[in-house]
């Protein structure tokens, strides 16, 4: 596509593209008796639908296909995302017809294969992770957050203790926030110390026997491995509260270390994220929740069982939480985690983890020179600069960001974690060649030469793109999600 | 090897859904009430 198509593209809709009595298709005479019409009144006659030839149908929509932005397309380096590349074969096995053409509500005697991949599946993401127990069940992400902390709620009252708050540290991912709140608790802050850590200080202040847990994120947004980790879990513990992990970083530990062992006693991984699922605007995504012994009779139902014949089948925990969504979780997610996680071994997905840091420390080594660095030290599957000196010469985070669409780069995650001034979160993960983390840091660096030399360039970018600028505060507090015909809008 | 491990981990997850009676190997049958109920839902 020509860059004046790629500008085309962006000025109008199908809508406005049409001429009137164009068609695409042109149907037969027809050659049976005609059907009485339905009444006039249940019919419009003002259906403003483009009138267009079937080579511009196609020509658009192909096109407009051609706009979107993907891992398949080129390097994806959103923080906290793990854009990794997905490999196509686990795209083939999620087909496999007795797995995409099972139906929830078919008897169990009839899905074995399906039930005996997800009682696999949990006993994989259990040794990874270092726990008792695991569930399929949520479906995201912050579902898997929600349901840990549903779970703990549920085992802290059946101990009969009433707790009300939770502890979050200020780098936490925002839902990790909303988790708390939608969960029923009080959400109190914990502040992170000079090295990217958490505040020891700060926590021992916080701890008491009103706190029912601590979400920590780890390594924590700022790509950074908490090094107090074992006397944070320890101080916890002391109080009577259960620690969580979120794991939705989970492939920078995949293979390293267990979860449990470091005293954790509940996490919740994001299968789309760490095991290779296309993922991105919503989903699906899979956020199994893995936990140790005490915390496993309250994990939400089903779970996948094994009766004394050899049979699998669905159980529910002796006091679970219930359901958290319809049936049985997502379960195409399953099928290529489960792939990928057999495919690559116990050694392969501890070399997803190594390549995933030694992608992230050497972006750290190629940039710190050209954009701050808030804490100095090596990162592990994400790193995260300050934009702080770009913005002495006016030009700010977003302006870098809008700058690598035009060198064909995703942005990076930008003004967050939001404890980081001008935040450029940055997560190359671990199936990026050096080659192409080269390209993408000969054009930071270009970026840092433009801010310095002409930041208007900076300022007014993206140059390329079919849409420049957008009012994303408006399109977020006013957001127009239908389209509607001008004389009408 | 690599190869054959790979191999491996195909065959392990076609015979796990060989073992779903799934889509076109075994279609639920509905009865004509249960169509009559899916049409009158639509």
């Amino acid at each position: 596509m020509s860059d004046g198509e790629r500008r085309d593209m962006g000025s109008k809709l199908s809508f406005g593209r049409g001429r009137p009595g164009r068609t695409a298709v042109t149907l037969p005479d027809c050659d049976v008796p005609l059907a009485e019409m339905p009444s006039p009144s249940l019919l419009r006659d003002d259906l403003p639908l483009p009138e267009m030839s079937q080579p511009e149908i196609v020509r658009y929509f192909t096109n407009l296909a051609c706009l979107n932005y993907s891992v398949d397309t080129g390097f994806y380096p959103l923080g906290s995302c793990s854009m990794k590349y997905n490999p196509k074969l686990h795209e083939d096995l999620a087909r496999l017809s007795g797995f995409a053409q099972v139906h929830p509500l078919q008897p169990i005697e009839t899905v074995q294969g399906a039930l005996a991949l997800m009682h696999e599946l949990q006993g994989f993401l259990a040794e990874i992770t270092g726990m008792h127990a695991v569930s399929l069940a949520p479906a995201a992400g912050a579902h898997g957050e929600l349901t840990s902390i549903l779970t703990v709620r549920a085992y802290l009252e059946h101990r009969g203790e009433s707790r009300h708050k939770v502890l979050v540290p200020d780098s936490a991912h925002g839902t990790n926030l909303a988790t708390v709140s939608t969960a029923g608790f009080q959400c109190l802050p914990i502040a992170s110390d000079a090295r990217g850590n958490t505040d020891l200080a700060a926590l021992a202040e916080a701890l008491d026997e009103d706190v029912a847990a601590l979400m920590l994120t780890l390594p924590n947004t700022l790509g950074l491995f908490d090094q107090n980790i074992v006397q944070i879990a320890q101080m916890v513990h002391e109080t009577g509260a259960q620690l969580y992990c979120d794991g939705a970083n989970l492939n920078a530990l995949l293979g390293q270390v267990k979860i449990g062992d470091l005293g954790f006693d509940v996490v919740q991984m994001n299968l789309h994220k760490t095991f290779s699922t296309p993922h991105g605007g919503g989903g699906p995504g899979a956020g199994p929740v893995a936990v140790k012994a005490h915390l496993a009779p309250f994990l939400p139902s089903p779970f996948v069982g094994q009766a004394a014949n050899g049979a699998y089948v669905f159980e529910e925990p002796e006091h679970s939480i219930g359901k958290v969504g319809a049936f049985h979780g997502n379960f195409g997610i399953m099928v290529r985690a489960y792939a990928y996680i057999r495919s690559l071994g116990a050694p392969g997905l501890r070399e997803v983890s190594e390549n995933a840091v030694l992608n992230a420390n050497y972006l750290l080594a190629c940039l710190r020179e050209a954009y701050d660095l808030p804490y100095e030290r090596r990162c592990l599957h994400e790193v995260v600069f300050s934009g702080s000196r770009q913005r002495a010469k006016g030009v700010h985070t977003s302006d870098v960001a809008k700058r690598l669409i035009d060198y064909g780069f995703h942005p990076p995650t930008v003004y967050f974690p939001l404890i980081v001034d001008e935040a450029l979160m940055i997560e190359p993960t671990e199936t990026e060649s050096k080659e192409t983390l080269d390209a993408f840091c000969e054009a930071m660096l270009v970026i840092a030469r433009e801010a310095e030399e002409e930041p208007e360039l900076l300022r007014s970018a993206p140059h390329d793109a079919p849409l420049r600028r957008l009012d994303e505060a408006a399109a977020a507090r006013h957001p127009v999600l239908r389209w509607q015909r001008e004389d009408q809008a | 090897m690599k190869w054959l491990w790979v191999l491996g981990v195909i065959a392990a997850l076609a015979a796990l859904s060989s073992a779903c009676g799934g889509g076109d190997k075994a279609a639920p049958s509905l009865s004509d009430a249960d169509l009559k109920n899916i049409v009158m839902v639509t």
